[in-house]
């Protein structure tokens, strides 16, 4: 009986602390993001890509449509913070002439509408408060002012 | 058996350069371009096709055309030299419909840049098309795309446009003065979509080299709006690729033989 009921419990903990593991196991991060003006268009203003890992470049890429001159490596933790950012303004109404936001990850990517507006505050997390390297500054600097979400620089 | 043998290599042998011409992608568009005469470099149209929400970079509702290239400087030994302080660039101008900005028309051309706010003002203060500024898609010295587009559906049945795209060069202004850009050379490029019985139809109008609408394009640059960003900065010429005036050239080689020759001396007498 005693060992029955060892084993049963046993039995009952491992599937508990199972059930949990897999409970605790967080949602896939992204590795990528893209971001464009996805409304008509006359001149094509190049996408912005931003990628943790050189094998992930080419999904990005495919995803924005083109290779662009303003692509640069983020590490993981500016990538979660942008996503942390996206999440908050995720179930906004979402605008139909708007800045496309792609978050990939390995198997599928989440997109995100945002408004003239919002997309300049992405921006400015961007450019004021993550301090990306020096070639994703550039990158999201070049990006901001084709659209006119910046102004603060010399003419090219 | 050996005639077997035979056979299958000659097969072989026909096949395999079909597949290379097939395997290589053709350039739907390739020209020279000259500068007094001499060659300078080639302009490439690699992709001309239509573009649909299913392309790659699509968006629900939109429709357009993609069309991707660029130029590689390869000057030939007969070519002038280029002023160093020379680079190359885009620009564009287009006419047709629908509109995007408050101050456009269907019957005028147009300059082709993305404008802030106010609609008038152009976004990053540049002359130049900005895809692309340097390098890319395949090219060494200037890539080239854009993917103009707009909505298609019962209420904005006809999308139609006609671009010109020149390659230019440009030389900064300096200590106030301003800048000069020279059209070099170009291409148009042209499509419709209609909106059919609920039904997308493309029109393909075609790409082709011509600098038929530099005058087009130079008034559109002329008659835009932001006349700080454009005329009031820049001169544009519908001529002329930024070589080094032949006077100064021509001292340059002067200084340059002068150095040799008085220096050969010297250098002896030193040497003794």
């Amino acid at each position: 009986m005693f060992p029955a009921a060892v084993a049963c419990a046993a039995m009952l903990m491992a599937l508990t602390t199972g059930c949990m593991a897999a409970d605790d196991i967080p949602p896939p991060l992204p590795v990528w993001l893209t971001l464009r003006w996805d409304g008509p268009q006359r001149e094509t203003v190049p996408p912005l890509i931003l990628y943790v890992s050189d094998e992930v470049l080419k999904a990005a890429e495919k995803d924005a449509g083109s290779s662009s001159p303003w692509t640069a490596r983020i590490t993981d933790a500016q990538l979660q913070s942008i996503r942390a950012w996206t999440e908050k303004h995720a179930k906004e109404p979402q605008p139909a002439a708007a800045f496309r936001l792609a978050l990939g990850e390995q198997r599928q990517v989440a997109v995100t509408r945002l408004s003239r507006a919002r997309a300049g505050e992405l921006l400015a997390l961007l450019l004021d408060e993550l301090k990306l390297g020096e070639d994703a500054q550039r990158a999201c600097r070049r990006f901001a002012i084709a659209h006119g979400l910046r102004r603060d620089e010399k003419p090219m | 058996m050996f005639a077997r043998t035979l056979r299958f290599l000659a097969v072989l042998l026909v096949l395999m350069p079909c597949a290379v011409v097939l395997g290589q992608a053709q350039p739907v568009l390739k020209f020279d371009v000259t500068c007094d005469d001499a060659k300078i470099g080639t302009i490439s149209i690699d992709v001309w096709e239509p573009h649909t929400p299913t392309s790659p970079g699509g968006a629900a509702g939109l429709y357009g055309v993609k069309i991707q290239g660029g130029f590689d400087y390869a000057p030939d030994p007969d070519a002038c030299p280029l002023d160093p302080r020379a680079s190359f660039y885009w620009i564009q101008g287009y006419i047709g419909q629908p509109t995007l900005y408050s101050w456009e028309s269907v019957d005028k051309w147009s300059y082709d840049r993305s404008r802030g706010t106010p609609d008038t003002k152009i976004a990053d203060g540049s002359p130049f098309y900005v895809n692309l500024r340097g390098p890319g898609y395949g090219h060494s010295t200037l890539g080239f795309l854009d993917a103009p587009r707009d909505e298609l559906n019962a209420d904005s049945p006809i999308i139609e446009f006609l671009f010109q795209t020149a390659l230019v060069c440009a030389i900064p202004g300096e200590g106030g003065n301003k800048g000069s850009i020279h059209m070099i050379d170009g291409f148009t490029w042209e499509f419709r979509w209609v909106w059919e019985a609920g039904t997308p139809t493309f029109y393909d109008l075609g790409v082709q080299h011509s600098k038929a609408h530099f005058g087009d394009l130079f008034n559109a640059f002329m008659n835009d709006p932001d006349s700080d960003t454009l005329k009031n900065a820049w001169n544009l010429y519908q001529d002329g690729c930024c070589c080094i005036p032949l006077p100064s050239a021509v001292w340059m080689g002067l200084a340059l033989l002068g150095a040799v020759v008085c220096g050969a001396p010297l250098r002896r007498r030193l040497a003794a």
